[in-house]
């Protein structure tokens, strides 16, 4: 039987040996051994007691379309994450929420595009079972989408009362835009309906007109102006499918334009106003953790003080 | 003499010593190390001297559709094609160009290359993105804050200004090609109906059929063996507006009568004949519309354009029947309406083409649409062929003009909505700000950069220094090869001793 290299490797208990022999190394420097763990239990509790909390509450809400014909109310935005994130929370806004409650002081005051960029870091802003994405089909359920908002703060009262009112501007502008939009919409509805009745009008009276003159010409009536008669009078029912198409879709977005005046079109539901756990238990966290190391630590750092221990000279 | 203990710790102290050791010697090569950070410092300030600071500003452009009708499955997906609409835009030359000579901007480049290198300077400071959520983004970066703003407010209007006018053309475009279409449609129409009119007007008993071809045809085949006694009594009635039609059908060998015929039917004939037509055709639509609810939904267009003919029956059969309650229509008055009509389609023979008249007058001749020669009136297979022929182009012909129709309300639609700018509203939501800083990176970190590098070229080279120098400073530089007999103390330490 021959032997490898790997037979001539010392085993795992050497190893142990080796340990135990730096500890007890740096066992016997103590005053290095004491000034060390002095050092790092002080980076420990440094640790515990001055790092701070990070509050991320959250404000969600759950955005469903108007129960109506899709095509008479504002559609909803597939990419409504992207849209909140850069159409809602833009630089005017957030620099209100700023001044307001005073956030990132100094860099605000040096320099405020600075500020709204660290404040818009500390905006988180997801969408979550987002049903926009894909088509209604006629007579389908309302789609909905949930809308997630939180901002990141130590100080809990102040992410609360932030992220609160970020959730409160992005209902507020979205309504405000869905009211703009139905209102275009149904304004403009109604001015093609009424220029449609115009036509048809004119139509008739063009059409009542030529009979008229046709009558009294009787006979000697020309043709050609017979057939353009024939013409005209096929034309009605073709601007009188148009008037009623017109019409049908100015009542549907007057419908929806009203809907969104009074709120109840796209619904925003408030599912999660903001609030922060009870007990967010960080501090115990930090504390457990703490121990934790300084147990693990402490063993660790008296086999460094032994390893660097001066070889002992001996004379001989 | 210094044998090694056999219980010392470990080789890690004697390590760390050599490492020392080497560190010391290293820091004998101080001055290079000094050299190589000065030449660093004179690097950085020359960098900073000759590096300009750039600024950056950025704007947020939100495209909302509005509500719309519907998607239209033809289009392909609308938020890519703006995108890409909006950046050949904003990238156009054109555009550019304008924004060069009203900010003039790069003014070296412009003297020394030309506007065009301009040009492509400027698209190399601009940053277009589509972040998604129907926003875009826009940025430009200057050599001032003044003129970063300045320039991207600027190149923001003038992708809205410029894709406002687009979707307007592109919109007034589809709106007059569809309504040239609509002219071209119509008319194809009107051919269609005067031929299937005229063919009516000479087999009248065509005229009453509501049944589907094939039976319609069966029917007819049954009294085929009497085909001139079967069109006899329904010689008189015509089509509503060829008066003539028949009469001249009957006269066809001869010349076209100029008045009043004894054997044409009274006006009340003719509502009757025509409210016949009109019941016929609403049991025709109203079995077509049965037959194709039983295979579709109701949002089939097939299904859709049954109902609309339905509709469209429904309002004929009422109109003929207030026909008949009125009594005889007034154009003309009931005696003049044949003279009157056959003088005016042998008008319009010349003016429009072949008119009703004309074809039944030549109904032996050949078609008026497909030139073909026109079927004897005796022959019931080639009679058939031709009724199918037309009242098919006839159908194909209304499909196409329903169809047109409905595009052209759509773009009429549009056409409006652009015009008025209350279609697609592009805005800004977020204008072009003053930027308070340069562009990263500013100068502390560009100097902390070249401090970090010198240093690392300075360490670097004090290292080299020390790995080619080959002196003797320690007990140590020896005693890896050679025992060490005697150490020699510093002067210092001797001093001291």
């Amino acid at each position: 039987m021959t032997r490898t290299w790997f037979d001539d490797e010392p085993p795992l208990t050497t190893a142990v040996a080796q340990a135990g022999r730096l500890l007890l190394a740096g066992l016997r420097r103590k005053s290095a051994f004491f000034l060390v763990g002095a050092l790092y239990t002080a980076a420990l509790a440094a640790g515990v007691l001055w790092t701070k909390s990070s509050y991320v509450p959250e404000y969600v809400l759950r955005v469903v379309e108007a129960d109506r014909d899709p095509t008479g109310v504002p559609r909803p935005r597939r990419q409504l994450a992207e849209y909140v994130r850069k159409a809602v929370f833009t630089s005017e806004p957030l620099l209100d929420v700023i001044r307001r409650h005073d956030l990132y002081p100094g860099l605000a005051r040096k320099n405020p595009r600075a500020a709204l960029e660290s404040f818009r870091d500390d905006i988180d802003v997801d969408v979550r079972q987002n049903y926009f994405v894909e088509e209604r089909p006629v007579g389908a359920a309302p789609r909905s989408a949930l809308l997630f908002v939180s901002y990141h703060n130590a100080d809990p009262r102040l992410a609360v009362t932030v992220t609160h009112e970020l959730g409160e501007l992005v209902v507020t502008r979205e309504r405000a835009t869905l009211r703009k939009e139905a209102t275009q919409a149904a304004d403009l509805a109604k001015e093609q309906a009424g220029e449609a009745r115009q036509a048809l009008a004119l139509r008739r009276s063009t059409v009542a007109a030529m009979r008229v003159e046709l009558d009294r010409e009787g006979a000697a009536a020309q043709p050609e102006r017979r057939l353009v008669y024939i013409g005209l009078l096929g034309s009605i029912p073709a601007l009188e499918l148009e008037q009623d198409e017109r019409e049908r879709r100015e009542a549907s977005l007057a419908l929806g334009a009203a809907f969104e005046q009074r709120g109840v079109g796209t619904v925003f539901e408030v599912v999660n106003d903001a609030l922060l756990p009870a007990d967010p238990g960080t501090m115990r966290e930090r504390t457990v953790l703490a121990g934790t190391a300084f147990a693990f630590g402490l063993p660790l750092l008296a086999m460094t003080v032994g390893a660097f221990a001066p070889k002992r000279r001996a004379l001989t | 003499v210094t044998p090694r203990s056999a219980d010392a710790p470990d080789e890690t102290h004697e390590q760390l010593l050599r490492a020392a050791a080497f560190l010391r010697r290293a820091l004998r090569s101080w001055r290079s190390a000094l050299c190589v950070v000065l030449l660093g410092a004179a690097a950085c300030a020359a960098f900073l001297f000759v590096r300009q600071p750039t600024f950056r500003s950025e704007t947020v452009i939100l495209y909302s559709a509005g509500v719309r009708p519907g998607d239209d499955p033809d289009r392909p997906d609308a938020a890519r094609s703006v995108s890409f609409r909006l950046k050949e835009i904003l990238m156009s030359r054109a555009s550019l160009d304008v924004v060069v000579r009203e900010f003039n901007l790069y003014p070296e480049i412009r003297r020394t290359r030309g506007p065009v290198e301009a040009v492509e300077e400027l698209k190399k400071h601009i940053e277009f993105r589509a972040p998604g959520g129907d926003t875009f983004s826009l940025a430009f970066t200057g050599a001032s804050p003044w003129e970063a703003r300045a320039v991207t407010t600027r190149l923001a209007e003038v992708v809205i200004g410029q894709d406002s006018d687009l979707r307007r053309k592109q919109a007034i475009l589809v709106r007059d090609f569809l309504e040239t279409e609509k002219h071209a449609t119509e008319s194809a129409l009107r051919d269609a109906e005067i031929a299937l009119a005229s063919f009516m007007g000479e087999h009248p008993r065509f005229a009453l059929d509501a049944t589907p071809l094939v039976t319609g045809a069966a029917i007819r085949a049954t009294f085929g063996e009497d085909v001139g006694a079967a069109e006899a009594p329904l010689a008189a009635p015509r089509p509503r507006w060829f008066p003539t039609a028949p009469r001249a059908s009957a006269a066809a060998a001869g010349s076209v009568s100029t008045g009043a015929s004894g054997s044409a039917p009274g006006d009340t004939r003719d509502a009757a004949v025509e409210e016949a037509r009109a019941k016929a055709a609403l049991a025709a639509a109203r079995a077509n519309l049965a037959d194709l609810a039983g295979r579709f939904t109701a949002a089939h267009p097939d299904v859709r354009a049954a109902q609309a003919e339905v509709e469209r029956a429904t309002n004929r059969l009422t109109a003929a029947t207030a026909a008949m309650m009125e009594g005889p229509p007034a154009i003309g008055g009931p005696g003049t309406a044949p003279p009157l009509a056959a003088t005016a389609l042998s008008h319009s023979a010349a003016t429009f083409g072949p008119s009703p008249a004309a074809l039944v007058v030549g109904a032996a001749a050949s078609h008026p649409r497909t030139g073909r020669p026109r079927a004897p009136a005796n022959d019931i297979v080639a009679l058939e062929t031709e009724w199918v022929m037309l009242t098919r182009e006839a159908t194909k012909t209304r499909q196409h003009q329903d169809q047109v129709d409905a595009a052209l309300f759509k773009a009429n639609s549009a056409a409006d909505s652009e015009q008025g700018n209350q279609g697609v509203d592009v805005t800004t939501v977020d204008p072009a700000f003053l930027p308070q800083t340069a562009v990263p990176p500013g100068r502390t970190v560009v100097v902390a950069i070249f401090a970090g590098v010198s240093l690392l070229l300075a360490g670097a080279s004090a290292a080299f220094q020390a790995l080619l120098n080959d002196r003797i400073y320690a007990e140590r530089d020896v005693s890896p090869w050679a025992p060490v007999l005697v150490v020699i103390p510093r002067r210092t330490r001797v001093a001291r001793a």
